[in-house]
């Protein structure tokens, strides 16, 4: 039973880390470079929450998402704009750095506007539901729940809409969804517009669970990069079964080591991919889907 | 009137120019190949036309329209489509999924959807697969999925790059045939082709071109009979 309650942990921290990993694949997939400013956009979301909910507008947590969300995705489609365009003519190489430039940059910025101090939200969804010696508290299932609904919305998306397809049709080959006539420009603006409301609304709901830092989005981004290996790049679903995969292998690794260490599986886990299976587990599917 | 007129293209890549001064022309409901030896700027010229190379000089003219400055869209719906050769569908989108793509240019989902019925009708084995995922299609199933995409679009000229590349010879004589049955309903091609005999033996007219340079034309019949052609092009 512990274990099995291990495993719930697991799926459910797990959840968070797709919805993560999902958007940082789907940038991937289509301007082929891994944006490390993908994990500020999640504790940007987490901290413009907060502003919303602190005075002088002090909303309901709940009415704060949106417009939150709302000032993630303007950053995500600004950086994509003032940076990634620009340098969209360079190499890989130039991307990547840029974006970890970026990171730096919007880091300092939540530190300089919010301190480098824990924070929290001063919400109690800590009570539960027990099943016999389970326990799953709100928070938990509210997680859960957000993280079905997005990735539901995701795959009816992708395999119902003409957007949809063409994003995946733009992964598969941009140089030839152009000359199709797919238009390019609004199809990118959407990665972009995904990528950060899906790391807005699951750094709102860690930071609910847990606490707000400026580091958050660092060690959470490195959580997505091992699940995105592990699914392999530019795999949707790949990432999201394994951002799963390594929720449930540190909430277990806790059975055998001290909580302290669990974020070393997830380090393991970049290293092991890296160095056997570099194209992730179903590396012989290739583009999105 | 033209339906296409090219004059005095000079493009390239960079500062490595690969066309020095094209000029050719496609009539309405005509077939012009392009044949000539490997970097004779054959792929070019239909990039260049496309847009995909700025023209440094020289006018690209679609039914006396200057295309320069159009997008891919604006071609697209005005009737000019590219097919590149090679890497021309979406390898991880099912079937249909890929001719939906093609039809991001057409005015409305009915239009879609009546012509999708029209390709399931040509190509029963593309009904069949339908939902399969397109990178389970042989290299033959794949060219002829790109060629749907005319009649989906129902386009005035399709430019087609090297249609029959790495295919088996049978698979050739398909495609060729698709082609034909195209043009007879009225679409127009400007096709590149390095199986040169099969290439003149389809087309109404032809250009010969060597090093970025127009160097003969006329039509099939009278290349293909033509000494110099065949002990170039046509292997004596």
């Amino acid at each position: 039973m512990y274990y099995l309650q291990l495993v719930i942990n697991g799926i459910i921290a797990g959840s968070m880390y797709a919805l993560f990993a999902v958007g940082l694949t789907m940038v991937y997939g289509v301007f082929r470079f891994i944006n490390f400013a993908h994990g500020e956009l999640i504790a940007l979301g987490a901290y413009s929450a907060l502003f919303f909910t602190s005075p002088p507008l002090s909303l309901p947590l709940i009415w704060a998402t949106a417009p939150a969300v709302a000032c993630t995705v303007c950053v995500g489609l600004l950086q994509d704009r003032l940076v990634f365009q620009p340098l969209c003519h360079g190499t890989r190489m130039t991307l990547l750095i840029a974006s970890i430039g970026l990171s730096y940059l919007l880091r300092n910025a939540i530190q300089f506007g919010f301190g480098s101090d824990l924070l929290s939200y001063n919400v109690d969804l800590a009570a539960g539901y027990e099943w016999g010696p389970i326990i799953v508290t709100r928070m938990q299932l509210s997680m859960l729940i957000t993280a079905v609904v997005f990735l539901t919305f995701l795959y009816w998306l992708f395999t119902r809409t003409m957007l949809g397809k063409a994003l995946r049709a733009v992964a598969d080959n941009m140089e030839l969804a152009g000359i199709m006539g797919i238009p390019l420009g609004r199809v990118n603006r959407t990665v972009w517009i995904l990528a950060a409301t899906f790391a807005a609304v699951g750094g709102i709901l860690l930071a609910m669970d847990t606490s707000l830092e400026p580091m958050m989005g660092v060690i959470n981004l490195l959580k997505a990069f091992a699940a995105v290996l592990l699914g392999g790049p530019g795999n949707v679903w790949g990432a999201l079964i394994g951002g799963i995969a390594i929720g449930v292998a540190e909430n277990l690794s806790v059975a055998v080591l001290s909580p302290g260490y669990k974020d070393f599986i997830a380090f393991a886990v970049i290293l092991v991919m890296l160095l056997f299976r570099p194209g992730g587990i179903f590396s012989f599917q290739k583009g999105m889907r | 009137m033209k339906l296409l007129e090219v004059r005095d293209l000079h493009a390239g890549y960079g500062r490595v120019t690969i066309l020095f001064g094209i000029s050719l022309a496609v009539m309405p409901r005509e077939i012009v190949c392009l044949i000539g030896p490997n970097g004779a700027g054959k792929s070019t010229v239909l990039r260049a036309i496309v847009g995909q190379l700025p023209a440094t000089r020289g006018e690209i003219l679609f039914e006396e329209m200057a295309t320069a400055g159009m997008d891919p869209q604006e071609k697209g719906t005005r009737g000019l489509i590219f097919i590149p050769q090679g890497q021309n569908i979406f390898p991880s989108l099912t079937v249909t999924e890929n001719l939906e793509m093609a039809g991001y240019l057409l005015p409305d989902r009915e239009t879609l959807k009546s012509r999708r019925e029209e390709v399931f009708a040509v190509f029963p084995w593309i009904a069949q697969r339908r939902h399969r995922p397109a990178r389970e299609l042989s290299g033959g199933q794949r060219q002829m999925l790109a060629l749907a995409r005319v009649l989906l679009m129902q386009p005035k000229l399709v430019l087609l790059d090297e249609p029959s590349l790495g295919l088996a010879p049978l698979m050739v004589e398909e495609i060729f045939e698709r082609i034909l049955q195209m043009n007879r309903q009225g679409t127009s091609f400007l096709l590149v082709e390095q199986n040169a005999r099969k290439g003149l033996a389809v087309s109404h007219r032809a250009y010969v071109l060597e090093q970025g340079r127009n160097r003969l034309q006329g039509t099939g019949r009278e290349l293909l009979t033509n000494p110099q052609v065949q002990k170039l092009y046509l292997g004596g």
